[in-house]
């Protein structure tokens, strides 16, 4: 308990939260970041390797890391999990083909022993688009109800990262849930 | 060099006693020396003037205790040597124990039979060199790990005097022996991997009930509903777009194709598809033998499983995935991504129709906003400098300077 209040305190003096951006690729993960920060969206390239984004945002400093999701590179993800505070997995809601690849991927990471503690925000992403499916529908697909998640802190947000909807009531939702977990506030 | 204590008792497990006794008093000789040369050194030093006759006893010295080390190193490595492959011998004379071993009745056993050692002393296991059951091999083991560090603490120290040479080979010996002995403990004697007990039983215990259960319900659940919007795993995909066609010539109307629209084209065989409007996002998937023209889309082209096709578009990014032998016509706003792909092709847009420039406009694509990148391909799958074989640009000879003529209007 010692060494976990000293942590704890640390922590508590910079409010730092690190978030771990992950999805399928072209799920707009890359968007998200940049919408959210208020960057221009429409010079956005495929991600090859990761960008990270240091925001202030509600007294929170978040150390965002956007990884690239292209299959090539899934595989180096897990260099990435360690002291991760929150998982944001983005989906692209529009792709029905690849749900089940989504679904799979996102299993694979919430067994990681590393990212046992963290958060986990689903962004159903691509709301602008008509054949978008809602956040439910989504959830539903990638098994959130399951058993495997009771113990998981977590929460899906239908998003646009075209048109920047939802994507502040996710962020609010990850920043207060992590802040109510590590830091003790409320 | 107190660091070797431990390796009289170690060493008696192969060799003779008379063996040991020898290697023990040369390294006792090695450390004298070597002090000795250190003492002179540091004479030498202080005597300033006396310097040169110092040096030459200095490398006199140094080549004494490099021999000195070579020889008890060489004697010592080829010990643990034997050992390690005496061990495994051993073990494959009697193969029933060690598949026990591997169990947990084994482990338990072993663990016991760790806790009485300690007080029959250490000279006893040494006396029985064939010790029985893993308890032996794991006892015996430890031990060539104590020998293998001394080693390694002792050629740190040689560095003083050692050759370039010789340090490296050392130091190379010393981590060949530590990866026999670690592979000959992992054969033998697995250590158990450190875990928190009660939570791997309580996931293994969700997995186990879940086995055939909860979890293949939820999927098909899960599937179940993604079938009621779609239809089988193809149709799964739902959502606007065409699919499963052969042979056939579409022209997609401005209902379907909407700048808040995704649109899917996928499973066609032989088909010309047209779709001379502005759209959210396009994705082509297992066309075969395909034309696709395809106006201005705001997001992204996602392309996978395509075979001997012709893709015109523009876009503001594209994506691709497995495909072979496909033709692109292409404005992207970034370097096309590829992946598991090859016999692909890449050249400008070629389209044009009376409304191309309005529809480029309202997908931001117009030509002061963005500049084409169709040639900045970068392959997933080959990350030399060289060109990657996946890929190459089509000689203005073979481009279809026609694919305007395609995307006309009727």
């Amino acid at each position: 308990m010692g060494l976990l209040s000293i942590l704890k305190k640390v922590k508590q003096k910079e409010k730092e939260v690190r978030l771990l951006i992950l999805g399928l690729d072209n799920a707009g993960k890359t968007t998200i970041v940049k919408k959210f920060n208020g960057d221009d969206i429409n010079a956005i390239e495929p991600t090859l390797g990761f960008n990270i984004k240091t925001m202030e945002y509600k007294g929170y400093q978040l150390n965002v890391w956007d990884v690239g999701g292209q299959q090539t590179i899934r595989s180096y993800w897990r260099n990435y999990f360690e002291q991760t505070d929150g998982l944001i997995w983005v989906v692209d809601s529009a792709d029905r083909g690849r749900l089940q690849d989504c679904k799979r991927e996102l299993h694979d990471l919430l067994g990681q022993e590393k990212l046992a503690g963290a958060s986990l925000l689903v962004f159903a992403n691509k709301q602008d688009l008509v054949g978008a499916l809602g956040a439910a529908e989504i959830a539903q697909v990638l098994g959130l109800e399951s058993k495997q998640f009771a113990n998981r802190h977590w929460s899906i947000v239908a998003c646009s990262a075209v048109t920047g909807e939802g994507l502040a009531q996710g962020v609010d939702w990850m920043v207060s849930d992590i802040g109510a977990r590590i830091f003790m506030m409320s | 060099m107190e660091g070797n204590k431990d390796e009289p008792a170690a060493g008696q497990h192969s060799s003779g006693d008379q063996e040991e006794l020898r290697r023990q008093q040369a390294h006792l000789n090695f450390s004298a020396s070597h002090q000795a040369r250190q003492a002179a050194r540091h004479q030498a030093s202080n005597n300033g003037g006396e310097g040169d006759v110092g040096n030459d006893d200095e490398a006199r010295h140094n080549e004494e205790s490099a021999a000195l080390f070579n020889e008890t190193f060489t004697a010592d490595t080829q010990d643990i040597t034997n050992t390690l492959d005496r061990l495994v011998a051993e073990s494959k004379q009697r193969p029933s124990q060690t598949a026990a071993g591997t169990g947990l009745a084994g482990a338990r056993h072993a663990h016991g039979e760790a806790k009485a050692l300690p007080g029959k002393g250490h000279s006893d296991t040494s006396a029985a060199p064939a010790v029985d059951g893993e308890s032996g091999v794991r006892e015996e083991l430890d031990v060539l790990v104590d020998r293998v560090k001394g080693l390694r603490k002792r050629t740190a120290e040689a560095t003083l005097f050692l050759t370039v040479y010789d340090l490296r080979r050392a130091q190379e010996e010393v981590g060949r022996l530590w990866a026999s002995v670690e592979s000959t403990r992992a054969e033998l004697a697995p250590r158990k991997r450190f875990a928190f007990r009660s939570k791997a039983k309580a996931k293994g215990r969700d997995a186990r009930r879940g086995g055939g259960g909860i979890p293949a319900r939820e999927e098909g659940l899960a599937r179940k509903r993604v079938d009621e919007t779609g239809g089988g795993e193809k149709e799964a995909e739902g959502g606007p777009g065409i699919r499963g066609m052969k042979g056939r010539e579409v022209d997609v109307s401005a209902e379907d194709a909407d700048k808040d629209k995704d649109f899917n084209v996928a499973d066609l065989d032989d088909c010309k598809v047209t779709i001379l409007h502005v759209l959210g996002a396009l994705r082509l998937r297992r066309l075969t033998s395909c034309r696709v023209v395809c106006g201005p889309v705001r997001g992204p082209i996602y392309v996978e499983g395509c075979r001997n096709c012709v893709i015109v578009t523009a876009g503001r990014q594209l994506r691709i995935h497995e495909s072979r032998h496909v033709d692109f016509y292409v404005l992207v706003a970034s370097g096309p991504i590829i992946e598991d792909c090859s016999g692909l092709r890449f050249a400008p847009a070629g389209l044009r129709y009376p409304e191309y420039q309005h529809h480029l406009q309202a997908a931001g694509l117009e030509e002061d906003a963005v500049t084409n990148a169709w040639a900045d391909v970068k392959d997933f799958k080959w990350h030399r400098a060289q060109q990657s074989p996946n890929w190459t640009v089509i000689p203005d000879s073979e481009r279809e300077s026609d694919s305007l003529a395609m995307a006309a209007p009727k």
